[in-house]
C-alpha cells in the first residue's frame, strides 16, 4: 500500500521529469544542424571555463552527433534534473510524513521501519530511473525522426546505466538527509545546496576532482558514448556510495523518536 | 488476577535533560477501560507512543499483549488500534481510500467494519479529506483505529473536537469493545467521559503517575465535607457540632469539614433543625483540580 500511494502522489511529478528529460533532448537535436554548421565559429564563442566541453566535441570527429547528444542528454539533462528530481522524490518520505503529521499513524501500523523505507526508496528509484531510460531508448528514433541521422544506442544504454546509478546515489543521500532532518526546507536547503555547489565547483579546475559531479563528469560520459567501457571506479563509488546512505538512512530511521 | 494486556515496569523517556516520562509502572488487564489524565506535557502521548514502538524508551520495560516491546513491536502492532494525539491525515486522498490505507496494514481487521462505522459516524468515503471538518477528521481517526479488530485500542484524545453525538455514539462503541472483551487506554481532558466511560483512572504529572494514595486522600478529603440546609428562620449553632473544622457558606447551604470521628458531628446535627443533610460527592473534575494544585502548591 506504500508503494501505491507513493505512486499516486508523485505520477504528475514523474511525468513532469520526462517531459523536462525529453524536451531537453529534442530541442538541442533540431538546433544540432545548425550548430554542426558553425561548430569551429562557435567553440570561439565558448567561455573558458566550458571548453573541455568545446574540445570533446571538436574531438569527438565522426561521432560527433553521439557526443554531442551524449553531453547533453546525461551530463547536462540526467546530471541537473536527475538530481533535483531525485531530492523532490525523497522529500516525499520520511519528513513528509512528519511535516503533515501522519508519521505516527504510519509508524503505529504493523510495518517495520526498514520495509516502510525501502518502499519508498524502491518506488522512488524507479520513478527516477524509468524516465531517464525511456528518453534514453528513444534517442536513436528521436536522432531519426527530427535529423534524419543515426546514432548507437547500446554506448548510451551503457551511458544510462552509469547515470542511474548516480542519481540514485543523491537520491540515497537525499533520504539520509531527509530522515535526519525534520523539516522539508532544512532537507531542500541542504541537499540541494550540496548539488548545487558541487556543480558550480566542477567548473573550476582546481576544485572539479573534489565534487559530486566528478562521478558523472563530462569525460566520463564522453567516452561511454563514443563506445568506451563503463568507467568501474566511478559507477563503483557510485553504488557503493548510494547503499551506504541508504543504510544509513535505515539505521537512523529505525532508532528515531517520532 | 487476569491476564495483564499492557504491564510496564519503571517505563522511562527522556529528551536530552527533560523527562517526558520518569519510571511509569502500569497494568492493564485484559477487558479493562483505563484513562490517562494529567495536565499538557504529564506524559500521556508518550506513553502511547513507547508501547507501539513510535518512540523508543529511555530505560524500564513493558509487555504488551504477552510480546517484549521491543523486540515484539511490529507483532504488538499487529493486534493494536491507535489513533494519535497529533492526528495527521493525508488530506488529498479520499476517506474511503485513507480507510484502506490504514487498515490494509491489518490481516486481520473484519471486511466491511470500517464502511459500517463510516455510516454510523456519518462520514461520506467518496469524499476528499482536505473537505473535512476537525470533528470529521477526528471520526475518521476514530475509525480506523476501531475497525482493525484490534485486541487493544490505544486512544489518545479520542473524542477531540467531536459533536456530542458523535461523543456518545463512541461511548457507546467503546462499551461494545469492552464488552467483547478488548481492553483500552485512552487519555483525556474531557473529566466527565473519562469518569463515565473508565473502569480506572490514572494520574499523570511530570511524566509519573501520581501514587493512588495521594488520589484517594484528596477523595476523602472531600468526603469529610458535609452540606446541610436548615429551615428557614433558624440560625444554626454550628459551633455546638463537634469535630467541625471549617464552615463556609454557600447561599443558604453550609458546608462543614469534619476533622477526626464524623459520628458526634451527625449526633448534633441530627437534633437540629436540618432540612437537608448529603455528604459531599466529589466529580472527578474536582478531584483533578484538588490533586493539581496541591501537587504544584508543594
Amino acid at each position: 500500500m506504500i508503494v501505491r500511494r507513493a505512486l499516486r502522489d508523485d505520477w504528475w511529478k514523474v511525468l513532469a521529469y520526462l517531459a523536462i528529460l525529453a524536451f531537453n533532448v529534442i530541442v538541442v537535436l533540431r538546433a544540432y544542424p545548425t550548430f554542426e554548421a558553425n561548430l569551429s565559429q562557435l567553440m570561439n564563442l565558448m567561455p573558458d571555463f566550458l571548453s573541455f566541453v568545446a574540445a570533446a566535441l571538436l574531438d569527438a570527429g565522426e561521432q560527433r552527433l553521439q557526443v554531442f547528444m551524449g553531453i547533453n542528454h546525461f551530463f547536462k539533462g540526467a546530471n541537473m534534473i536527475g538530481p533535483a528530481a531525485a531530492i523532490i522524490l525523497a522529500l516525499g518520505t520520511v519528513v513528509r510524513e512528519v511535516e503533515i503529521g501522519t508519521i505516527g499513524l504510519l509508524l503505529s501500523r504493523p510495518i517495520s521501519r526498514t520495509r516502510i523505507l525501502l518502499s519508498f526508496a524502491a518506488v522512488h528509484l524507479l520513478e527516477l530511473i524509468l524516465p531517464l531510460t525511456l528518453v534514453t531508448v528513444s534517442l536513436p528514433l528521436l536522432a531519426d525522426c527530427l535529423i534524419d541521422r543515426q546514432v548507437e544506442l547500446l554506448p548510451f544504454l551503457w551511458a544510462n546505466l552509469h547515470a542511474s546509478a548516480f542519481i540514485g546515489m543523491v537520491y540515497a543521500l537525499s533520504l539520509l538527509i531527509a530522515v535526519l532532518l525534520n523539516e522539508q526546507i532544512k532537507v531542500a536547503a541542504v541537499a540541494g545546496g550540496v548539488c548545487i555547489i558541487s556543480f558550480m565547483l566542477y567548473f573550476i579546475d582546481a576544485t572539479r576532482p573534489f565534487t559530486l559531479y566528478r562521478l558523472s563528469s563530462l569525460d566520463v560520459y564522453v567516452d561511454i558514448v563514443k563506445g568506451g567501457p563503463l568507467p568501474l571506479v566511478e559507477f563503483s563509488v557510485c553504488l557503493g556510495a548510494g547503499a551506504a546512505c541508504l543504510a544509513g538512512a535505515i539505521l537512523v530511521f529505525r532508532e528515531k523518536d517520532y | 488476577m487476569a491476564e495483564a494486556v499492557i504491564s510496564t515496569n519503571d517505563l522511562a523517556k527522556r529528551y536530552g535533560a527533560v523527562a517526558a516520562l520518569d519510571g511509569v509502572s502500569l497494568e492493564l488487564a485484559r477487558g479493562e477501560i483505563v484513562g490517562f489524565v494529567g495536565p499538557n506535557g504529564a506524559g500521556k502521548s508518550t506513553f502511547m507512543k513507547l508501547l507501539l514502538g513510535i518512540a523508543r524508551p529511555s530505560a524500564g520495560a513493558a509487555r504488551v499483549l504477552g510480546l517484549d516491546m521491543i523486540r515484539g513491536s511490529e507483532a504488538i502492532r499487529r493486534r493494536v488500534g491507535y489513533l494519535p494525539g497529533d492526528l495527521g491525515l493525508y488530506r488529498n486522498l479520499r476517506a474511503g481510500a485513507f480507510l484502506a490505507f490504514c487498515l490494509s496494514f491489518y490481516r486481520d481487521a473484519p471486511r466491511g467494519r470500517g464502511a459500517e462505522l463510516a455510516r454510523l459516524f456519518e462520514l461520506p468515503l467518496e469524499q476528499k479529506i482536505k473537505g473535512y471538518s476537525t470533528g470529521m477528521r477526528q471520526k475518521l481517526g476514530l475509525v480506523q483505529a476501531l475497525a482493525a479488530g484490534a485486541e487493544l485500542l490505544i486512544l489518545d484524545e479520542p473524542t477531540k473536537g467531536l459533536d456530542p453525538t458523535s461523543q456518545a455514539l463512541f461511548a457507546d462503541l467503546l462499551a461494545e469493545e469492552q464488552a467483547e472483551g478488548r481492553s483500552v487506554l485512552l487519555s483525556s481532558h474531557v473529566l466527565e467521559e473519562v469518569e463515565r466511560m473508565c473502569h480506572r483512572i490514572e494520574f499523570l504529572d511530570r511524566g509519573r503517575i501520581i501514587p493512588p494514595d495521594v488520589v484517594a486522600a484528596v477523595r476523602e478529603d472531600f468526603r469529610r465535607v458535609l452540606s446541610a440546609t436548615f429551615r428557614a428562620g433558624r440560625e444554626p449553632d454550628l459551633a455546638a457540632i463537634p469535630n467541625v473544622q471549617d464552615v463556609r457558606r454557600e447561599k443558604d447551604r453550609f458546608l462543614l469539614r469534619i476533622d477526626g470521628e464524623i459520628g458526634p458531628a451527625l449526633a448534633a446535627l441530627a437534633r437540629m433543625d436540618v432540612d437537608s443533610l448529603e455528604f459531599n460527592r466529589p466529580d472527578l473534575q474536582e478531584i483533578y483540580h484538588a490533586v493539581y494544585l496541591s501537587r504544584r502548591r508543594s
